[in-house]
């Protein structure tokens, strides 16, 4: 059975928001976490008031215009490559037939497994003069050192390539789910008045789908701004890699945060953007009739451009650089796999294990409480608490690592001054302030899955519960979670791969001598040694095509009219 | 108001944060045994009473009792937990990870093992379910889950039990059958019930009592024949079918139609007034015999159109000019017979199914 609610009941939340403002304790928890979650932004965006004198007179001079215009040519460029890719290759699978569209319809999804940093490792020892491609090009031409020129990978555009590889399934994912919920009948209908499929696609789906395709690239585009790792080894300066340097370089933290500041305008610019266009753009569709895809079949030369199209992204995205790095992990796994590899892998499993056990409890108390009683206060804290996706990494480790120093400066202080002992970095030198950073980056993957798996739970379910004499937190216990117990998997498994993936604020943030897979993979990469960190990235890259599983078997079928769920409630 | 009554609501009013009202002075009770429902369209407010008695809604005005303890006023407010009321509803809201049997013990988990899973075989046996006890509700027929979710309720005992709407999920032709089910169980256990009902029929057929709601206020109390028979306000006579209405004025005591006048002993003289004629009141004889003895009057019509349809045969006739205006009614008859369009007949009306309202005008 779907929820059906009957007309006539009255929607919770309007009787329930004429107490909003009685702030219980379940409210009081819910601010609480959503307050704690967004210290760091807090914290950074009060440093614009903090003087820092020379420093940032020095760093406005010289290296921020830098920064802002390697950042602008960033976005721009990917900006457009995921526009390009992710647009083309969903409306070729959607609406098109042509050999391997089925395969192509997930394998599309594969380059989000891979991590930018590990895919520009891997780019550059296949491209580098000492590298297979050259290797092979002198091999075949008989040229030496000097006689060709060959384009340099590390790079701007070379940054641009290998973000846009790796972020265009964001693009692909959501305009993809936009035009299969466009009505087939609107195609249908241009069509009968003249226009070409094709012109179709131009004058109708793609404007019908433009605010998921805008929701994709600002995704993409904050992903872009939040790469620590491509950045830093391309050499190409940005706001990530700025911040870095003034903390650990210049030992100068205000600035590093005031460099966060001006990266978050940039964030808030994004978000602003997004929301634009989608209450411009929200368009409802004036007709709930679907019927199957069109499926335009092609033939002869566009059935070979189509499945080019498609696979270029996939090959190069995802085929040839895991393909590198199994190789190369078989040739240095005697060396590299030992016992320390081990003890990388059980850090990688700590951190994420805990971020996202945290992550989801936290996003459980969030979503019930909003259930139990929704309200301006409620809503507006799980928003605040959901806000992390957006910034990045970066930002979070330096908003973190502020307060928490300070914290553990007043503590050594006070014991100091009782008993004469110090007891050293509780919370900066720990594991704490990596995990807090995760779950405040994190939470909003957690909290997601979460509220949308709550949402299928019929409120009708909690009143027959209550009318049977249980109170609320046995309900929860009871009657929620067994119910949404795969769902809590999954969204405890998202945050996970996340973490494992997350390089920025790892580095910033773990304690001393405490590596991860994530770490080993960028250190050796910074030592050129790119064949040895082969083997940490395929482990990251290997549990990163996990949630890729997840989000395809989640979308197949996910059209309304076809798929099994077709029942409309 | 009887004083074994089981809910007892209380000048209850009720608005949301907006300001709007969803309820106006609601009073009524609902005695030991009886089966009480509340009947009106969707936006009527009946849901939200029911809401109101089980504790799902904090109450903004009034008071309401149960088993003659105050649950709700303005310094009480019982939690739904607490106030031990039956709910099923239209969904059913079955747990879905519970078999039908940890279903039916849920709100009775309390009890010793031994009196518990007596309790829950009996009343799978009432339901006629005991043979699904270990399946699980996916498992299970819409029809079923009703049942269990009704075992389910019952199972605490509960002084009373509240239906939401509980058969408009179901297949119409199952309908009957469990909601006959349904009254019969109701009644051997001489459960107190309130029932929410959009379906006039279905409240007829289900209540001992019931109420006529409209815009957050009781129009009428009464049991279904009086409701049906006697309607005091044109709201309720419309509210269990459509119907011919004639407007007119107040003439020496009666209302003319083309019929005969009908009587407004209760109408001042001179006072604008509608005559409403259920379609059934308009009798009509294919064999042009003499019209029944409890015929008021009759009146020569054209047909206009004829539908046939489940149980009768809905006519449209025309009656010629009358007070300036086209008269056009509607007439329905038992059997099968399809008259012709053209054809002439002469029309009888019967009193008891003909209601004069004053026409009050609208503010």
């Amino acid at each position: 059975m779907t929820a059906t609610l009957h007309p006539g009941t009255p929607p919770d939340a309007q009787a329930a928001a004429r107490r909003w403002w009685r702030l219980d304790g379940w409210s009081a928890l819910t601010v609480g976490i959503a307050l704690l979650i967004a210290v760091p932004v807090l914290v950074v965006l009060a440093h614009v008031f903090v003087p820092s004198g020379d420093v940032w007179a020095h760093l406005a001079a010289t290296l921020l215009p830098t920064y802002i215009i390697n950042s602008l040519w960033l976005m721009a460029g990917v900006g457009c490559g995921t526009l390009v890719i992710g647009v083309g290759t969903a409306w070729l699978v959607t609406m098109c037939r042509f050999p391997g569209q089925r395969l192509f319809e997930w394998a599309l999804l594969l380059p989000m497994a891979m991590p930018a940093y590990v895919i520009a490792y891997t780019y550059t020892g296949l491209l580098e003069f000492a590298g297979p491609v050259q290797d092979a090009l002198r091999a075949l031409t008989g040229w030496q050192r000097g006689d060709y020129w060959f384009p340099d990978i590390r790079s701007l555009p070379g940054a641009v390539a290998m973000l846009t590889l790796v972020l265009y399934p964001y693009v692909y994912l959501l305009s993809r789910a936009a035009f299969l919920e466009q009505s087939v009948c609107v195609l249908e209908v241009s069509r009968t008045l003249g226009r070409s499929p094709f012109r179709a696609f131009i004058s109708v789906a793609l404007p019908l789908a433009r605010p998921a395709i805008a929701t994709g690239i600002a995704l993409a585009l904050m992903e872009t701004l939040n790469d620590f790792g491509t950045v830093q080894y391309f050499a190409v300066d940005t706001f990530t890699t700025g911040i870095f340097r003034t903390w650990y370089g210049l030992g100068e933290p205000a600035a590093a945060a005031q460099l966060a500041a001006v990266l978050m305008l940039f964030i808030f610019v994004l978000i602003l953007l997004e929301r634009l266009s989608r209450g411009r753009g929200a368009i409802h569709h004036t007709t709930q009739r679907y019927r199957s895809l069109p499926g335009y079949r092609l033939k002869g030369g566009r059935k070979w451009c189509a499945l080019a199209a498609c696979s270029l992204p996939v090959a190069l995205g995802f085929l040839v650089p895991g393909t590198a790095l199994l190789l190369w992990s078989v040739e240095t796994a005697a060396e590299m796999v030992d016992s320390r590899f081990v003890d990388y892998a059980i850090n990688s499993f700590i951190l994420a294990t805990a971020a996202s056990v945290l992550a989801v409890a936290l996003a459980v108390v969030i979503a019930y409480g909003q259930r139990l009683r929704p309200g301006p206060i409620r809503a507006g804290a799980a928003r605040l608490a959901g806000m992390g996706y957006a910034v990045p990494g970066a930002v979070i480790a330096v908003g973190v690592l502020i307060p928490f120093a300070w914290i553990d400066g007043v503590i050594n202080d006070l014991f100091r001054a009782a008993f004469d002992l110090e007891p050293g970095l509780i919370l900066s030198g720990t594991i704490c302030a990596v995990t807090f950073a995760y779950v405040v980056r994190f939470l909003a993957v957690s909290l997601n899955t979460v509220e949308a798996s709550f949402a299928k739970i019929t409120p009708h379910m909690d009143d027959a519960a209550r009318s049977l004499g249980k109170r609320p937190l046995q309900i929860l216990a009871r009657i929620h979670l067994p119910i949404m117990g795969s769902s809590l998997l999954t969204a405890g498994l998202l945050v996970f791969v996340d973490v494992m993936k997350e390089l920025p604020a790892t580095l910033i943030l773990r304690p001393f001598n405490f590596d991860t897979l994530a770490i080993r993979t960028y250190q050796l990469a910074s030592d050129e040694r790119l064949a040895d960190s082969s083997s940490a990235a395929l482990a990251i890259l290997v549990v990163g095509i996990i949630p890729v599983i997840l989000l395809s078997i989640a979308i197949a079928g996910s059209r309304p009219g076809s798929g099994k769920k077709s029942h409309p409630g | 108001m009887s004083t074994d009554s089981v809910l007892t609501m209380e000048h209850v009013s009720h608005s949301y944060e907006d300001g709007t009202n969803v309820l106006n002075d609601i009073s009524f009770s609902v005695a030991r045994g009886e089966i009480f429902s509340l009947a009106g369209p969707s936006g009527c407010g009946k849901t939200t009473t029911l809401r109101l008695a089980a504790g799902l809604e904090p109450l903004s005005q009034g008071r309401i009792k149960i088993d003659g303890k105050v649950v709700a006023d303005s310094a009480t407010n019982v939690p739904p937990e607490k106030r031990h009321v039956g709910l099923v509803f239209q969904d059913m809201a079955l747990f879905p990870h519970l078999s039908v049997k940890d279903n039916v013990a849920f709100g009775i988990e309390h009890l010793p093992r031994t009196e518990r899973d007596a309790r829950v075989t009996e009343l799978l046996a009432q339901v006629s379910m005991a043979k699904f006890a270990d399946a699980f509700p996916h498992r299970l027929s819409g029809g079923q889950q009703q049942r269990v979710a009704l075992a389910r309720a019952l199972a605490p005992d509960p002084p009373i039990i509240l239906l939401d709407e509980p058969f408009s999920g179901l297949d119409p032709r199952l309908r009957i059958n469990i909601r006959e089910d349904t009254v019969n169980i109701l009644k051997q256990r001489g459960t107190t019930t309130l029932i929410v009902t959009h379906d006039p029929e279905e409240a007829m057929f289900l209540s001992d009592t019931m109420a006529v709601m409209r815009d957050g206020r009781i129009e009428q109390v009464g049991s279904p024949g009086e409701l049906y028979c006697q309607p005091v306000t044109p709201y309720v006579a419309l509210f269990f079918s459509a119907a011919n209405l004639i407007r007119g004025v107040v003439d020496q005591g009666v209302v003319n139609t083309p019929f005969c006048p009908v009587p407004a002993p209760q109408l001042a003289e001179g006072a604008r007034a509608v005559v409403l004629i259920r379609p059934e009141a308009l009798l009509m004889d294919p064999e042009g015999g003499p019209p029944p003895a409890t015929a008021m009057g009759s009146a020569e019509g054209t047909v206009i159109s004829a539908r046939m349809l489940r149980h009768s045969v809905v006519t449209r006739m025309d009656f010629g000019e009358f007070n300036g205006e086209r008269l056009s009614l509607r007439v329905r008859r038992a059997g099968h017979f399809i008259p012709d369009e053209g054809m002439r007949f002469q029309v009888a009306l019967d009193p008891k199914q003909t209601f004069v309202f004053p026409i009050r005008d609208k503010k």
